[in-house]
């Protein structure tokens, strides 16, 4: 469970965001293709590749790439 | 349906960067009927039940269940509007349910309840909700899913297919995910709504509010469950269900669902490109399709989950037969 799959993970899932485009600093709902179904791909990328949920209002709180994935670890326990 | 169907195109010129097919990319839709100003839910529901009850005896009819969150009146309740309506038999008892994406498993469980006990023989299901009325007119997470519709269902004893292993739940600390605030006894609207719309697409709680990511969450979280306890209540296995039709909310969540369950997508029914979300009719509307498709075979078992509003979440099983 590497920040470098969790980018892969998001790369891989989200319309619109080329693959190598993803730092992570990078400021997710700052990209152009951001909307609201980005951010439903996001829920459903979080619970399928590691069960675990995160609050629409929690992404929107959160900042970088590196913040969400610390968030999803600390929901993992 | 009513009169008006309104493509994705008609949305081209509301939103700069939604084009038709963007719309069909991200929602699964690519049209829906939508009720003008003067067709009300009611009267997609009489619609249905007249075409259902052609040629047949309707004096038997001794219970109206009418599955709306669109009611003509804030009283009386639609069903007795119907009832007179459809001319039907005043022994018939009749009330509206209101649990729209819920509405027809809960419907379904009502109508068993009463025809096992014996309070009723022959119960006429109707569903009819116009969501469109609702809705913000550029609030584009809703005007694009939501479609108008209503159907009729009649249910007797004498049916030869079983519906059984109801569940049916509740949890209110999610009322706020899909709420429309304003207009009841809480927050009475006297004034003219307010049309305000800010650049995230919220609008005032006069209309329709929908929490996408938190309705999304909300599936995630109690459908897998539903299905395991209604497969455990059936005393069978998901690989042994024929036919999974969930409430069509929308594609995404959907083909989500779909995955995360592991349902082979030849059992899976999808019914939403030319009707969107219509709310308690999405179940009914996609079952009559599978019929009208010879889907169903006798023996086969169908897995039905409605999930929405409240927040609330039902299923049942159905032998066919």
């Amino acid at each position: 469970m590497t920040i470098e799959a969790f980018i892969g993970n998001i790369e891989e899932n989200i319309e619109g965001i080329d693959a190598g485009s993803v730092k992570v600093d990078t400021v997710l709902k700052e990209l152009p293709v951001w909307d609201s179904l980005a951010m439903l791909n996001m829920l459903a990328l979080v619970d399928s590749e590691y069960d675990v949920q995160i609050s629409g209002e929690e992404l929107n709180n959160l900042s970088s790439v590196k913040s969400i994935f610390e968030a999803i670890l600390a929901k993992r326990g | 349906m009513p009169r008006q169907c309104v493509p994705n195109s008609a949305f081209e010129t509301l939103w700069d960067d939604w084009t038709a097919e963007k719309i069909f990319e991200k929602t699964g839709i690519r049209s829906r009927y939508i009720a003008s100003a003067d067709e009300c839910a009611s009267d997609l529901a009489a619609g249905a039940a007249e075409k259902l009850l052609k040629g047949r005896e309707r004096s038997t009819v001794d219970f109206l269940l009418n599955c709306t969150e669109s009611p003509d009146y804030v009283l009386p309740p639609t069903a007795c509007i119907l009832q007179e309506r459809l001319g039907l038999s005043t022994s018939c008892g009749a009330f509206d349910i209101n649990l729209a994406c819920s509405a027809y498993i809960y419907g379904l469980a009502t109508a068993h309840g009463y025809l096992e006990s014996g309070i009723a023989e022959e119960v006429l299901l109707l569903t009819g909700d116009t969501y469109s009325k609702y809705i913000h007119p550029e609030d584009r997470s809703t005007r694009t899913i939501f479609g108008d519709a209503g159907t009729a269902t009649l249910l007797t004893k004498a049916s030869p297919h079983k519906f059984h292993s109801f569940v049916l739940h509740t949890d209110g600390r999610g009322a706020e995910s899909l709420i429309l605030k304003n207009g009841a006894c809480r927050n009475p609207r006297l004034v003219a709504p307010d049309t305000s719309i800010d650049e995230n697409g919220k609008c005032s709680p006069d209309y329709l509010y929908m929490n996408g990511p938190d309705v999304f969450n909300f599936t995630l979280n109690v459908v897998p469950g539903l299905v395991r306890d209604i497969c455990e209540k059936a005393e069978c296995t998901l690989d042994a269900v024929d036919h999974v039709v969930f409430h069509q909310a929308n594609v995404f969540m959907l083909e989500h669902l779909r995955k995360k369950l592991k349902i082979p997508e030849e059992k899976f029914v999808y019914h939403i490109e030319d009707w969107g979300n219509t709310v308690s009719s999405t179940i009914p509307l996609a079952l009559e399709a599978c019929m009208a498709a010879g889907r169903f075979k006798p023996g086969d078992k169908i897995l039905l989950a409605g999930f929405g509003v409240g927040l609330s979440w039902a299923g049942c099983m159905i032998d066919w037969n």
